[in-house]
């Protein structure tokens, strides 16, 4: 029985105390027995999916950070906290890749370092200026015309249909420095152009903004799903993320692909996702997750998660994701993979002609 | 001498906050302001030319129409804002009782804690194309595809922060007034509303002046507001900022814009203090 003297209060304070130091030194212990990396990770089923997998190894435990914005608005806070970002892999795609490759920021990818890019295709990997390579892709994905059956007056057969007056408020187009304009670089092959000529591009939509078919600019894919959702918009242009996750929830969601792109202008755009090391942090606990991840279970796993197509060519593809896989015939028809270097470099110009040439017609 | 000695001592660590926190980082973006970017890169490299492209090409109609919309929508939800303010905080600082008083000041403080997603969200939700309103909208005829409609959303948007804080920053002003000049104008003929118009606002004016220039500063800063509920169909300058320094990397170009910015909004204070002072004096 518990009597309430001065003695018998500082006896339990110190029992207490005692238990609480025992307790932390404990978990202190259990820290240093796993290394701690910090991950720059995507938002929603991304980082769900990655969250859960991470936590089916006990080696490293990952302090996650997610992207605001687009894969972009990452960089300039690396740049400015460079050579200690505080951050130990980075998730990006081929546009961040070059970017990152032109810093400098990358620690060389080898075989060594991570056995299961054997099992990547070749063409996935970025290279550097010194042919070092920067990058472990993950996730194949897909960007394409999309739109909701239910809330759309009639079939979109071609890109002139974007035109169509009874399509008025109903876009959701995305900003340039979305999907690093491609919605744009389709628009311009269709007219006879292409990422290193866009003028038909802008001729076009200076068009689709006259219209008032322009409903909502995406600044972020958020955007473009709240829109979708919620039946302000009804046709875009995104990823197949986008598209899986719409068509989960039930949504009538049309994919505007495998159509001659010669008449439809509709073209499907690949790109790569995965991650890079960054220089100076706690670089070999990150290749060692990320070999994990990349393992055929864990990409396979991972890629069906999301709905998208995985990287490693010995995991297999998800029914969800096979609306956007396509044969060596089909690949060559209907998908386009365009000058990514280039286009890394004209973000600023293509924001700036936004800014002064279509932004003031919407 | 002393005195003085201990005085300029007592004002160091404010001086030094100042110093490190505030002329540094600025100090940083003018420099930047003036070095030539080059694309895919992220921001100035080292030892980049100087140049004064960065501000000249800001100088055409189009950003001048950018920096117009932004500075218009501020201006008119900060008028808006004392219209509708300004009874409200003499109701409460005049004739509302202690205890009504504290729950008039409780709510609005709560009201600033409010996150400003939270707000934006429930005015899009109410108002937006497929709000609960739209079927009313539709029925009398607004075009809510159209950018006047998105500009009184976005001036809704700017009230839902602006009119609480003139409030709070107007009972202050009203609290202080002595109510013996009011009397003394009615007890020499004036009426309710002369003796209103013409001592009872001109003695608050430093009031409605503060007020209003804090709800122009949150105008036009304004980041999600127009973000959201303009659609990306209408851009801020804060928006144009945030675009060139995370989106683009060009900062150079964010910086030269955000210099641009704080200038004019120094222009501005300076002029509404004038007026202020003129309106003081008379």
């Amino acid at each position: 029985m518990f009597t309430m003297s001065r003695r018998n209060l500082l006896k339990s304070a110190a029992s207490v105390g005692a238990a609480g130091v025992g307790l932390s030194l404990a978990r202190i212990a259990g820290a240093r027995a796993a290394e701690t990396i910090t991950v720059v990770e995507w938002g929603g089923d991304y980082f769900e999916a990655m969250k859960a997998m991470a936590a089916e190894q006990s080696d490293i435990n990952v302090n996650w950070i997610l992207h605001t914005g687009g894969s972009a608005a990452i960089l300039p806070k690396i740049k400015a906290m460079w050579p200690h970002p505080g951050i130990d892999v980075l998730t990006g795609w081929d546009v961040s890749w070059q970017t990152v490759a032109r810093e400098g920021w990358a620690e060389p990818v080898t075989l060594e370092k991570v056995p299961n890019l054997a099992d990547i295709p070749q063409k996935l990997l970025v290279k550097d200026g010194a042919g070092n390579i920067v990058n472990i892709p993950r996730t194949i994905t897909a960007l394409s015309w999309m739109y909701r059956e239910d809330t759309t007056p009639f079939e979109i057969a071609k890109l002139d249909d974007l035109l169509d007056p009874r399509l008025k408020g109903k876009i959701c187009f995305p900003i340039p420095t979305l999907n690093q304009n491609v919605q744009m670089v389709s628009l311009a092959l269709y007219k006879g152009g292409d990422e290193k000529n866009m003028e038909p591009a802008w001729e076009f939509v200076k068009k689709l903004a006259r219209s008032g078919n322009i409903g909502r600019v995406a600044n972020a894919d958020v955007d473009t799903s709240n829109s979708l959702t919620s039946g302000e918009t009804s046709v875009t242009f995104n990823n197949n993320g986008t598209f899986t996750e719409l068509t989960r929830r039930n949504f009538k969601m049309r994919l505007l692909n495998r159509m001659d792109p010669m008449t439809t202008g509709f073209r499907t755009f690949y790109l790569q996702e995965g991650w890079c090391v960054l220089k100076g942090g706690n670089t070999d606990a990150s290749f060692k997750l990320i070999n994990f991840l990349i393992s055929p279970a864990k990409n396979e796993q991972y890629n069906r998660i999301i709905g998208a197509m995985p990287a490693n060519i010995k995991a297999a593809v998800s029914d969800e994701a096979k609306p956007f896989m396509f044969n060596n015939d089909e690949m060559n028809k209907y998908a386009y993979v365009p000058d990514w270097s280039y286009i890394s470099e004209q973000s600023d110009a293509w924001m700036k002609r936004w800014e002064q040439e279509i932004q003031p017609l919407l | 001498m002393r005195h003085f000695k201990s005085q300029l001592l007592l004002l160091l660590p404010a001086a030094a906050v100042y110093l490190f926190f505030l002329v540094l980082p600025l100090w940083t973006v003018i420099a930047e302001s003036f070095r030539t970017f080059t694309p895919g890169r992220i921001g100035a490299v080292a030892g980049a030319p100087l140049t004064v492209k960065n501000y000249t090409e800001f100088a055409g109609p189009v950003y001048a129409t950018y920096f117009g919309q932004t500075y218009v929508l501020a201006f008119f939800a900060s008028v808006i804002a004392i219209i509708i303010a300004f009874p409200v905080a003499y109701y409460i600082a005049k004739n509302a009782s202690a205890s009504v008083r504290k729950i008039w000041i409780s709510a609005l403080v709560g009201l600033m804690f409010l996150s400003a997603l939270v707000r934006i969200y429930a005015i899009e939700l109410t108002f937006g194309s497929v709000g609960i309103l739209a079927p009313f909208m539709s029925f009398v005829g607004v075009n809510m595809n159209g950018t006047a409609y998105i500009n009184i959303i976005i001036i809704v948007g700017l009230l839902h922060y602006a009119i609480p804080i003139s409030i709070l920053i107007m009972i202050g002003a009203i609290l202080n007034l002595n109510p013996r000049l009011t009397e003394a104008a009615q007890s020499l003929g004036a009426s309710a509303i002369e003796s209103h118009l013409s001592v009872t606002i001109p003695l608050c004016i430093k009031g409605i002046v503060s007020a209003f220039l804090v709800s122009m500063t949150f105008g036009v800063s304004a980041f999600a507001i127009p973000w959201i509920l303009g659609r990306g169909r209408v851009q801020f300058i804060s928006n144009i900022i945030y675009s060139r320094f995370s989106e683009v990397s060009n900062y150079p170009s964010g910086a030269a814009i955000s210099i641009i910015m704080l200038v004019l909004s120094l222009l501005m204070i300076f002029i509404i203090s004038r007026i202020a002072t003129f309106f003081d004096r008379t």
